[in-house]
């Protein structure tokens, strides 16, 4: 980080003061385990924010999941579920809803681990009944968006409402254009990376790999994709396909501390989120994936938790201030401070952005108090 | 029953057929100890030199069990089998490498007093012709299941699944290769800690593909079971819910590999290694059918749509026209690039080594790239930590799917598409009680949905 990145970033929250964010109501909710009527609870917490279906009536409904990884990873042999990756039971429910709210239609979309093949298959391999889902309601359709997939028939750029901090727009899949309502549908969970990866840092694996990748081709986006995305972005060594747009700034640092809570940011401002819903009733601590190694990574630990808990918001950002003061940690420590000891904050950062507010001041929580429903993620105070 | 093994079996001389014996390493010599076997359907004891006794043998044999001496490579063999004839012992295990001469005059002098004599030699000397003893076997087997690297850790990255070591793979060629018995020797790594699910992943690692292995436990393991602990008692008792469960449905394991995909291969280009083409295939659950040199006859290749041919150089002229034909009538060879060979297996080989994977590389993204997604007669979802084996009669009346669980944790939600229609889908297991489970159609014919899988199962799908 340079000095003058240094200084800026110091000086966001005074910054962000100044000009009147966006804010919404977060519905937060006690809830010990998986076996509960998930439609009933959803019902009560989107009333709570201002209720669904004016959000949702008539209009395509995308829910990018969270399905990260290869479903061939487990932690300690759990079910993928209880761990890293949204669980089936709340999509289920959350299809339901959204159809007897109203929904025309409803995608399921995740840039699926090193494959552009169905997302329908990586879910049966991830243990979901597909089945079931796509009789949920009247139209559900599963999209692989690491590429075209075979249902889009081009890349739809899509520019970044505050300029950008790495990329000023990002090319990808037709069908986040195509979207009128965006739900990010993330996990309560610490990132290696970023310190913590809820609704906003969710929408990073919009990004196809077919041009953010490290296979990707150098002009054209290569659409039979099987790497990550670690050179393009996390490291920067190298662009993107020549068919997205380029870096603004090839000279900024090439640190993944640096560039991956901006990325995220940018993501989330060029598809902004309308309905962010966190699921932290079981999850894992001290890293996003089970690949994180047990006591090498940046928190010094991993495992498995309970912290009994569910978010919904209609803002990324006060949700995700919410749930990261549910985790132990205060949403406006600084580059230092845990969760962002290593990291930028991306929550100040999407402030500075003015996608919404970080202060939980100025954020009506509904349905509990956070200092009765913390839980203590690693290195929380 | 082949005349050979029919007169095997009855120069034996014992009530059990060398097909059906069960067979474990037992390292203890007090007969009291037997009585942990009482339960259990183990029927073959193989017994180190220093604890061959009369006594012991008499004990054993009062409980039905066989007893066979396990020679080892050292001083001469055929005065040392001798001993354990006069001991009583019903017959001879030469595990290791041992000189034809020297393995012949045991196998005469053990025939000769109709005593059974078992060869568990190096995996590239496996007799696989037509007058190939009743079991055949191999020392050189490998410690199947996720086994943890260099690092202390098993292979584990945002990309993919942990590979699964198994001997499956050489078990299917030497199936293809003959229907003699096989065991399969194999012991516990040393300085790691071996779970009891290890042992139940060994035994069905070697049974889903029709072979037996040599049970071999630990020796605190096998002390603390014979000493009656409740907690190593109930392992035990696991085991042997496996084995009789293997035993239960042993004529399905006889079944020829199904699939329409077919390797054509053989012992000089590594059908024999682990970790080669047919390990490959298995860790992606494509159902294949290997088919030695010998067998290559346009039936072998009935139903098949793809082939991958190995060492094209290696066939003769008959042989190459059977595949050309097979092309000729639709189907899809894929033929390693020119020069391209296996280097012949080293003796005493056993897995394919860093230069081998290399090259299996080359053809390893072509296979990958010609099967793809496609059914080629059933694909599995949510099986990353399992391995399959798919077998059935040729008419295709039916077709059977061994899974097999290599991790300490129970699996669920497992979605079964099988290439066809098939009017009804059995599971067995061994935990539960068999049960019909309710079919639904896909793009592939048949889906099933297996809800919870802990060790193993054998689906049985009937049209």
């Amino acid at each position: 980080m340079t000095r003058r990145d240094w200084i800026a970033l110091g000086a966001l929250p005074l910054l962000a003061q100044k000009k009147t964010l966006p804010t919404a109501p977060v519905s937060v909710r006690k809830c010990d385990t998986y076996d509960q009527d998930f439609y009933e609870i959803f019902s009560k917490m989107f009333d709570e924010i201002g209720g669904l279906p004016k959000l949702v009536r008539n209009k395509t409904v995308t829910i990018k999941l969270n399905l990260t990884g290869s479903p061939a990873l487990r932690l300690q042999g759990k079910a993928l579920g209880l761990t890293h990756y949204t669980h089936p039971k709340h999509v289920l429910a959350m299809t339901t809803l959204l159809d007897r709210a109203g929904a025309k239609r409803i995608r399921f979309t995740e840039s699926a681990w090193g494959t552009a093949g169905p997302l329908a298959e990586y879910m049966l391999d991830s243990g979901w009944n597909v089945r079931q889902l796509t009789t949920a309601a009247r139209q559900v359709e599963f999209l692989n968006t690491n590429g075209l997939g075979g249902h889009a028939k081009k890349y739809a750029r899509m520019k970044t409402s505050h300029g950008g901090y790495i990329f000023p727009s990002f090319e990808l899949n037709d069908t986040y254009a195509e979207t009128d309502v965006m739900m990010s549908m993330a996990k309560l969970k610490n990132h290696d990376t970023c310190g913590i990866t809820l609704s906003i840092k969710n929408m990073f694996g919009c990004t196809p790999a077919s041009i953010y990748g490290d296979d990707a081709g150098v002009d054209e986006p290569n659409e039979s994709p099987t790497q990550g995305r670690g050179s393009v972005c996390h490291a920067g060594k190298r662009q993107p396909a020549k068919i997205a747009a380029p870096e603004l700034d090839p000279a900024s640092p090439r640190d993944a501390f640096h560039r991956m809570p901006r990325i995220s940011i940018d993501i989330a401002s060029a598809r902004p989120i309308d309905i962010a819903f966190i699921d932290g009733i079981e999850t894992m601590t001290g890293g996003e994936g089970p690949w994180i190694h047990p006591t090498k990574g940046t928190f010094g630990t991993v495992g498995i938790a309970k912290p009994g808990l569910l978010v919904i918001g209609a803002n990324p950002v006060t949700t995700d201030t919410v749930g990261t003061a549910l985790m132990g940690y205060d949403p406006r420590a600084t580059k230092g401070t845990p969760p962002f000891h290593k990291c930028d904050n991306m929550l100040l950062l999407a402030e500075q952005a003015g996608l919404g507010t970080a202060d939980l001041k100025n954020i009506e929580v509904i349905g509990g108090k956070i200092a009765d429903l913390r839980f203590k993620f690693p290195m929380s105070a | 029953m082949p005349l050979l093994l029919l007169f095997t079996a009855l120069a034996l001389g014992a009530a059990i057929p060398p097909a059906g014996l069960i067979p474990m390493r037992w390292p203890a010599s007090d007969p009291e100890k037997l009585v942990a076997l009482d339960a259990s359907p183990i029927n073959c004891l193989l017994i180190p030199e220093a604890n061959w006794s009369n006594a012991f043998v008499k004990a054993a044999h009062a409980k039905n069990l066989t007893v066979l001496a396990l020679i080892a490579p050292g001083e001469p063999a055929l005065p040392r089998a001798r001993r354990a004839l006069d001991l009583g012992l019903d017959g001879a295990v030469l595990e290791g490498e041992f000189p034809d001469q020297e393995a012949n005059a045991v196998r005469e002098a053990l025939d000769s007093q109709n005593k059974l004599t078992i060869q568990l030699g190096l995996r590239g000397r496996i007799p696989l012709s037509n007058d190939a003893p009743a079991v055949i076997g191999t020392f050189q087997g490998v410690w199947a299941g996720i086994n943890p690297h260099e690092d202390g850790e098993a292979h584990a990255a945002p990309s993919g699944a942990p590979w699964i070591d198994t001997n499956a793979g050489f078990l299917r060629f030497i199936r293809a290769s003959t229907d003699r018995t096989f065991w399969l020797s194999a012991a516990p790594p040393p300085s790691t800690i071996v779970t009891a699910s290890r042992y139940l992943q060994m035994v069905s690692d070697t049974a889903m593909v029709g072979a037996r292995w040599i049970i071999t436990f630990e020796r605190q393991f096998f002390d603390r079971i014979t000493a009656n602990e409740p907690k190593a008692v109930k392992e035990f008792n696991r085991l042997n819910l496996i084995l009789k469960f293997f035993e239960q449905y042993r004529s399905l394991q006889s079944l020829p590999a199904f699939g329409q995909l077919a390797v054509v291969e053989d012992v000089a280009n590594g059908a024999l290694l682990s970790g080669s083409v047919l390990d490959m295939i298995t860790v992606k659950h494509t159902p294949v059918r290997p088919i030695p040199f010998k067998a290559i006859d346009p039936k072998s290749f009935d139903k098949a749509t793809m082939a991958v041919n190995v060492d094209p150089q290696s066939l003769d002229p008959n042989q190459q026209q059977v595949l050309k034909n097979f092309t000729r009538a639709g189907g899809t060879v894929l033929t390693a690039p020119p020069g391209w060979r296996m280097p012949v297996p080293r003796p005493g080989q056993i897995t394919t080594d860093a230069e081998e994977v290399k090259k299996l590389d080359q053809i390893w993204k072509e296979v990958n790239a010609m099967t793809g997604r496609r059914n080629l007669g059933v694909r599995l979802f949510n099986v990353s930590s399992m391995l399959s084996n798919m077998l059935g009669p040729p008419d295709g009346s039916k077709v059977v799917v061994f899974l097999v669980n290599y991790s300490d944790f129970t699996v669920d939600s497992i979605a079964v598409h099988l290439l066809g229609k098939y009017s009804k889908v059995t599971l067995h297991w061994p935990e539960r009680p068999s049960k019909t489970i309710p079919t639904y159609e896909n793009e592939d014919g048949t889906g099933v949905d297996i809800d919870i899988l802990e060790t193993t199962a054998i689906l049985v799908a009937e049209k």
